[in-house]
């Protein structure tokens, strides 16, 4: 007769807690995954002061770096690297993001999430981009707002 | 102490003692020392505590002291996706010690072979690493040979088995964590960028905390089974 118990992989693995664990990381997978995005959409972008109108994925992008910025997963606007520009991002739950991108480098300028990480990420330049340990990305992670520079 | 009292006056002592902890592990910036290349990390002392759980109570007290720890420290201090990010740390990491408890030594080897292979990655995305790249291959080359001392000491003396356990436990909380991480913001790079560098940070903090592990339970008699 077949049984979950007497099998040799459930024995090895070490029980019911080891099992109940692995199903909750499993679960917290699952629900990180498929978290509700309410609050993404309820996000407000500001480009130097004014209401971003223009698309969330520009189509015209092919040359040159750019900076893409997401939230909870969510393409926001993407703006090419070498324009000067303060970008805002308003969340519904009052999360606040100010990304600056100065025409050189691009760096998280002001967030008021309670760990500050993002703004210790540094800047992102076109030198330190194969030598950051991040790579291009600044993430704020409380925020779920990812900036990352690529080539379009 | 096997009395349900005695069961019921653990249970508090550690769970009281992760969230003090849990507090202590914010209060102490560690992200200094590499020049806000890796954010987000902490020298993990709560998680020592879960720990001692696993080798002082069983399962069903272990895993309701890390959903206790989770979810009290998380509605204190953090927010609704600190909370999630800090359950799969916490649930992979108490699922990989309480399956390595019985073999410390082969979660000793696995962390030194992750460390390798993390530390190959990263250089074979960048195979003149400089500056803080430099700086993070190096760390993650000492962890490999930390994890691999940890591989030796075990098998000699082994009293010194809870550093094996340690080591598993601390890299998989990383792991789990940043396997919630780019789940909630869908960037998968994460796992080739921010993992390599969190397994190694993780194999130095879990030898650390594993050795004070070490000393505490000699101090306390806890039974290494």
């Amino acid at each position: 007769m077949f049984k979950l118990e007497n099998c040799a992989l459930p024995r090895l693995l070490g029980g019911r807690g080891l099992r109940f664990a692995a199903l909750l990381t499993a679960l917290g997978l699952v629900l990180s995954g498929c978290a509700p995005a309410t609050e993404a959409g309820g996000a407000r972008v500001l480009v130097d002061g004014a209401a971003w109108e223009g698309p969330a994925v520009s189509p015209e992008a092919g040359e040159g770096l750019r900076v893409y910025i997401t939230c909870d997963g969510k393409p926001l606007l993407d703006l090419p690297f070498s324009e000067p520009h303060s970008v805002q991002i308003l969340q519904g739950d009052g999360a606040e993001n100010t990304v600056a991108i100065t025409g050189d480098a691009v760096y998280m300028d002001h967030a008021d999430c309670e760990n500050q990480d993002c703004v210790q990420m540094g800047e992102v330049t076109r030198d330190n981009l194969e030598l950051r340990v991040m790579g291009g990305f600044i993430i704020c992670l409380p925020h779920k707002i990812s900036v990352e520079v690529r080539d379009g | 102490m096997n009395s349900n009292a005695g069961k019921v006056a653990r249970f508090g002592m550690l769970t009281a003692l992760a969230l003090v902890l849990g507090w202590l592990d914010r209060a102490i910036p560690v992200t200094w020392f590499l020049s806000g290349a890796v954010p987000g990390i902490k020298l993990g002392l709560a998680n020592t505590v879960l720990l001692y759980a696993v080798y002082l109570m069983d399962w069903k007290g272990c895993v309701l002291l890390m959903l206790a720890k989770v979810f009290l420290s998380g509605f204190m201090f953090g927010s609704m996706s600190a909370i999630l990010y800090s359950l799969c740390g916490g649930a992979l990491s108490l699922a990989v010690m309480l399956l390595v408890r019985r073999g410390p030594r082969v979660g000793a080897l696995v962390i030194a072979l992750l460390a390798a292979a993390s530390d190959a990655m990263l250089l074979m995305r960048n195979p003149h690493p400089r500056g803080q790249m430099l700086w993070c291959v190096i760390l993650i080359a000492l962890a490999c040979l930390a994890a691999l001392a940890a591989f030796f000491i075990i098998g000699r003396r082994p009293d010194f088995a809870v550093l094996g356990t340690s080591l598993a436990g601390a890299v998989a909380h990383n792991i789990g964590q940043i396997l919630a991480a780019s789940a909630m913001l869908r960037t998968p790079q994460l796992l080739y960028t921010y993992l390599p560098v969190l397994v190694g940070i993780g194999a130095v903090v879990g030898c650390l905390t594993g050795i004070v592990a070490q000393r505490v339970f000699k101090a306390l008699r806890v039974p290494i089974k």
